[in-house]
């Protein structure tokens, strides 16, 4: 994520995008942002911020200034404030594009990658050759499970630039994701070539390569990986892997050990590194690195199963026992949490279609499947505002929902209009404003929390939530196009 | 970087894959030939297969051979489905009993034989003579009930599900098996049960857009325990379940096998359970059990995975004397094998003996030990066939329909023989049961195969006897008739084999009652013993190779307790 907002800062500073600056009315104004501009190019981002904000000082309404501020903020690694100044950028001026890409980045950043994957559609289709827009595209394609699509920008982002390795890198990755192992070596084989020195390409083609069976090219390229990038915990961790497979325990033992040293707080080396341990029947040392991937991740249900299995051949039946019922539980929860989502699902679906009773009694039974599982407590909270709008257990539910599932903007904003129907709308705008922190680039939440401003007194706040949600609404109509 | 945690994911859950068959090692001349058709078997398997996508429609029907006429050949029992809300075929759906005529042709003698067990949605069968009185009987598990049905002896039988008590109302029997859990002389049935799935609880899953609905994955439903119904000697039986523990835990009950794990006498109970731990039931011996799976090292696979366990075999593949474990499972995960270590449970050994990755986008059903080449080894034959009838649209690079796997054993490591062994094993198709038997007695293994919504397939074994072999039939007396959990331990060459008569195997399949030893180039066996279930022992020392031996407990070698066997091979029969 971070890489991603850096990326996209990076390319709009003065790269890249094409220059649509408009002078202001203000020549001082002018003044201070050319300035401010050039001390960007010089790197000096501490002059370039002051010009930057003498300039809005002189002309507050100057939607470029806020641009290159957020720029500039970002380069400092404030993000708030960049996004702060980018969204006024797009207040100002809705069609902004170098402000709409940044702002697409923040989303994506923040987890709305639905809404990220608008903006930057809107921007593809305006500006077709802009391979990185493109690449940021799949990216936000990708983590909205439209893979095809994402797939098609990759490609073409490729096709723009041939030379560049990393198009094919993320091409590859994803095709393997979708099990097409030939395609993804293909990709991936490409990119080791363009750019041999290039540890991620050797990496992922080792990958792409064991998933195929191949696994002695595999380790070959896990190999080239680790020689350019010695630190390379996955590589290390893919070879240990194939060699594990392979049978050569002492060399994968190597391998895995090393993984473990270099990220010593990711539990999957230390469940890598007792299954060696198993293999070579050293159960003792098996126990020992198996309970530290257990404390790091208490509920991780390989490493109990392989704990048990240590326990059990280490003749510690009693501690096996235990390490088993550990497992048990842990997948009676993810049983019960599956069969709780897909009750959920069906029931939003019989919303839909009207059967609200049938629903109402599905919520209920997927909440006492899996009480720790917020959605099904949304979904019966939003089914109860429409049969029982007066009743406070619509509230009571969304609450918890949002207790339960705090990084889930829908429920916040679900929560927010259920309060402001009811007339509390301080407390509807705090749940609207923590959903647009989880989703920022939501232009129908930002309706509603303009509607929540207003009823509260505070037209500058409404008026501006206005501006945005409209400058998002027509991003969105753009890359529907 | 991004880019390195998802392609790590990728190595450690999705693992490394082929299914494009290994170089030709050398090995025997083998084909499995097709000859369903020829052979007058032309039942199809109807999954019922609705725009509703009910589960039912995914699991496909039971394979058995059964001598039902006990003329000494097999014949051959095929499950079907039945109708439901969301499919009404044109004509009733029946099961169907062929009979062999010896010849190497079968007729259809479902009707006058009174088994087509028409409206039940059919699962696995279980063949076994519960009764002791001589004759093979048939239990047909299924959707919501099974029927027990009763060999009368003159080519009828009679569904006695109500009488005996053993209908398993409202569950999903899944596979069946017989088998003597208390070792009283008398066969018990026991029931592996899937889901409590129905038309009223289906749901909808996949994704949104035509053609993408699918199959919904067992745990969105609740599991079922298994049942094990205690055979009381007068027609009837006791539904023992909770007595006893079997059916203290609910699992996506699958495959079945009855077998003596640790060797203490008392048959044990294995259950290969769909996406849940898979079951170990250790005998008490003193009518209960306990569930040692996971400390047994069955429970899951290395790494701890908890896979889709469809069918399962049990056999002495390295010849250490220990019954090892085969399970097969979904794609994106791996047919397993588990080798007994001797000391009270398993290690996995998919990887140091077994087929590794090689399965691994291939989805098992219908499994078997067999020694399909008789060289004496235990090999892997294994049919498969994806769940998803559109799985194409998910995976681009899976198949509905898939071929067979056949694995050769070369002293105790399993080697890749598919491309060898000819378009019978070749073919894609949607496998479910395999039953294995000598159906041609001509000295080694074909195969019989239910395929999902498919032609059933008969593939012949041809080449198989160009090595030696010996079948034992088994006679119990104050054992089960059937001999099941008799150990058989002999000596050829100086070499031990050690083979144990089990209850259940594969996936909704019934087997050769024979037990079948492939013995390689050797031409005598020196020494045969019997350990039957009741603690007796037979002993039965120079016996000449390629020949069925009939065996009664306390009586040592017998004349075959059947009709004489009409061999097709041109190896001579020195049996009596």
């Amino acid at each position: 994520m971070r890489r991603r907002a850096r990326l996209a800062s990076a390319l709009l500073v003065f790269t890249g995008l094409p220059a649509q600056q408009s002078a202001p009315q203000d020549q001082g104004a002018a003044f201070y942002d050319r300035a401010g501009l050039a001390e960007a190019q010089r790197g000096n981002w501490g002059g370039a911020l002051a010009n930057f904000q003498k300039a809005i000082q002189l002309a507050p309404e100057f939607a470029e200034a806020h641009y290159h501020l957020a720029v500039v903020y970002a380069r400092l690694g404030d993000r708030a404030q960049a996004f702060k100044a980018c969204q006024q950028a797009l207040r100002l001026r809705p069609d902004y594009p170098e402000a709409l890409y940044m702002f697409a980045g923040s989303c994506h950043e923040a987890g709305d990658a639905e809404g990220a994957a608008t903006i930057l559609k809107a921007l593809v289709e305006r500006l077709p050759d802009f391979s990185e827009a493109r690449y940021n595209l799949a990216l936000a394609l990708k983590d909205a499970k439209q893979l095809e699509a994402a797939a098609e920008q990759l490609r073409a982002a490729a096709a723009l630039e041939p030379r560049n390795p990393k198009y094919r890198i993320a091409l590859g990755i994803l095709l393997a994701e979708q099990q097409r192992t030939e395609e993804a070596i293909e990709a991936l084989g490409e990119a080791a070539q363009l750019e041999p020195a290039n540890p991620e390409a050797h990496y992922n083609l080792g990958v792409a390569l064991a998933a195929a069976g191949r696994t002695a090219e595999a380790g070959k390229h896990f190999r080239e990986a680790i020689r350019l990038k010695p630190g390379h915990a996955a590589a290390r961790r893919g070879l240990g892997l194939s060699l594990l497979h392979e049978g050569a325990l002492a060399a994968s033992e190597a391998e895995l050990r090393q993984a473990a040293a270099v990220a010593p707080q990711d539990p999957d080396n230390w469940n890598n590194l007792g299954m060696v341990h198993l293999r070579q029947r050293r159960f003792d040392d098996a126990i020992e690195v198996l309970q530290r991937a257990v404390s790091l991740n208490p509920r991780f249900i390989k490493a109990w199963s392989n704990l048990a299995q240590a326990y059990q051949r280490a003749g510690r039946v009693a501690e096996a026992r235990r390490a088993a019922e550990r497992v048990r539980g842990l997948l009676a929860e993810q049983r019960n949490l599956g069969r709780a989502m897909i009750l959920t699902q069906t029931a939003a679906q019989r919303l839909e279609s009207g059967d609200t009773r049938t629903a109402i009694a599905q919520l209920r039974e997927a909440i006492a499947a899996s009480p720790g599982f917020a959605d099904p407590y949304a979904e019966l909270g939003k089914a109860l505002m429409r049969v029982a709008p007066k009743s406070e257990e619509p509230v009571g539910l969304l609450r918890r929902a949002a207790e339960l599932d705090p990084g889930k903007a829908e429920i916040r904003y679900a929560l927010g209009r259920a309060l402001l129907q009811r007339g509390r709308a301080s407390e509807a705008l705090t749940e609207l404003q923590g959903a647009l922190r989880l989703r920022p680039c939501w232009a129908q939440a930002r309706r509603l929390l303009a509607e929540v401003h207003a009823k509260l007194g505070q037209a500058e706040a409404a008026r501006s939530e206005q501006q945005l949600a409209k400058a998002l609404e027509a991003a969105a109509v753009s890359g529907a196009r | 970087m991004r880019a390195a945690a998802i392609a790590l994911g990728i190595l450690s859950s999705l693992g490394m894959v082929l299914w494009s068959v290994s170089p030709p090692e050398p090995g025997p001349t083998v084909r499995f030939a097709d000859v369903a058709a020829r052979a007058g078997i032309t039942f199809r398997h109807d999954n019922a297969a609705s725009p509703e996508k009910y589960l039912i429609e995914t699991m496909g029907g039971g394979a058995a051979w059964i001598d039902y006429d006990a003329d000494g050949f097999l014949d051959l029992y095929l499950v079907n489905s039945a109708a439901t809300e969301a499919y009404r075929p044109a004509r009733p759906l029946r099961s169907a009993l062929y009979r062999n005529n010896g010849d190497g042709t079968f007729t259809d003698v479902t009707l006058p034989a009174g088994v087509a067990a028409e409206g039940l949605f059919g699962m696995g069968v279980a063949v076994g003579d519960y009764d002791n009185d001589g004759l093979a009987d048939l239990y047909v598990a299924g959707y919501g009930k099974g029927i027990l049905y009763h060999n009368e002896g003159n080519g009828r039988f009679a569904d006695l599900t109500a009488k005996a008590g053993v209908a398993n109302a409202g569950k999903w029997g899944s596979s069946a098996a017989w088998c003597d859990y208390d070792r009283d002389g008398r066969l018990d049935l026991v029931i592996v049960n899937y889901v409590d799935w129905s038309v009223a609880n289906n749901l909808y899953c996949g994704e949104r857009r035509p053609g993408y609905r699918a199959y919904c994955h067992p745990n969105k439903f609740r599991g079922q325990a298994p049942t094990l119904f205690r055979n009381q000697g007068d027609g009837t039986f006791k539904d023992v379940s909770a007595a006893s523990g079997i059916g203290s835990k609910p699992g996506n009950g699958l495959g079945v096998v009855c077998f003596d794990y640790d060797q203490d006498g008392w048959t044990d109970l294995f259950f290969a359970n769909d996406s849940t731990e898979n079951f170990l039931y250790r005998n008490r011996g003193d009518g209960t059990f306990e569930e040692i799976g996971a400390v047994a090292g069955v429970a899951w696979g290395e790494n701890g995975e908890i896979e889709a366990g469809m069918g399962v075999d049990v056999g002495d593949y390295n010849r250490d004397g220990w019954p090892d474990l085969f399970i097969t499972h979904l794609d994106l995960e791996l047919n397993r094998l588990y080798r007994h270590h001797g000391k009270g449970g398993y290690e996995d050994a998919t990887f140091r003996d077994g087929p590794g990755y090689q399965t691994f986008h291939l989805s098992g059903f219908g499994v078997g030990f067999i020694d399909f080449d008789n060289d004496g080894w235990l090999d892997l034959f294994i049919a498969n066939g994806h769940i998803l009838d559109n799985i194409h649209l998910y995976h681009p690079n899976t198949t509905y329909a898939e071929p067979k796997f056949v694995y050769r054993n070369v002293e105790g490591k399993f080697v890749n023989f598919t491309s060898r062994l000819g378009d019978g094993v070749l073919r894609p198709r949607v496998s479910r049961a395999a039953a294995f038997a000598d159906y041609d007695n001509d000295g080694d293994l074909d195969v019989a195969v239910n395929n999902n919504g498919q032609e059933a397939e008969l593939l012949r074994n041809d080449g198989g006897n160009r090595n030696h072999w010996l079948q034992l039939h088994l006679i119990g007396t104050r054992s089960n008739r059937d001999a099941v959990g008799a150990r058989v331990l002999l000596w050829a060459d100086g070499q031990r084999w050690v083979a144990e008569k089990v209850g259940g195997r594969s996936y909704q399949a019934a087997h050769d009652p024979r037990l079948h030893f492939g013995l390689g180039k050797r031409e005598t066996v020196e020494r045969v013993e019997i350990l039957w279930p009741s603690g007796a022992r037979d002993v039965i020392e120079g016996l000449r190779v390629n020949q069925v031996v009939a065996v009664k407990e306390g009586a040592g070698r017998v004349p075959v307790a059947v009709p004489q066997l009409r061999l097709r091979s041109a190896k001579a029969d020195d049996g009596p």
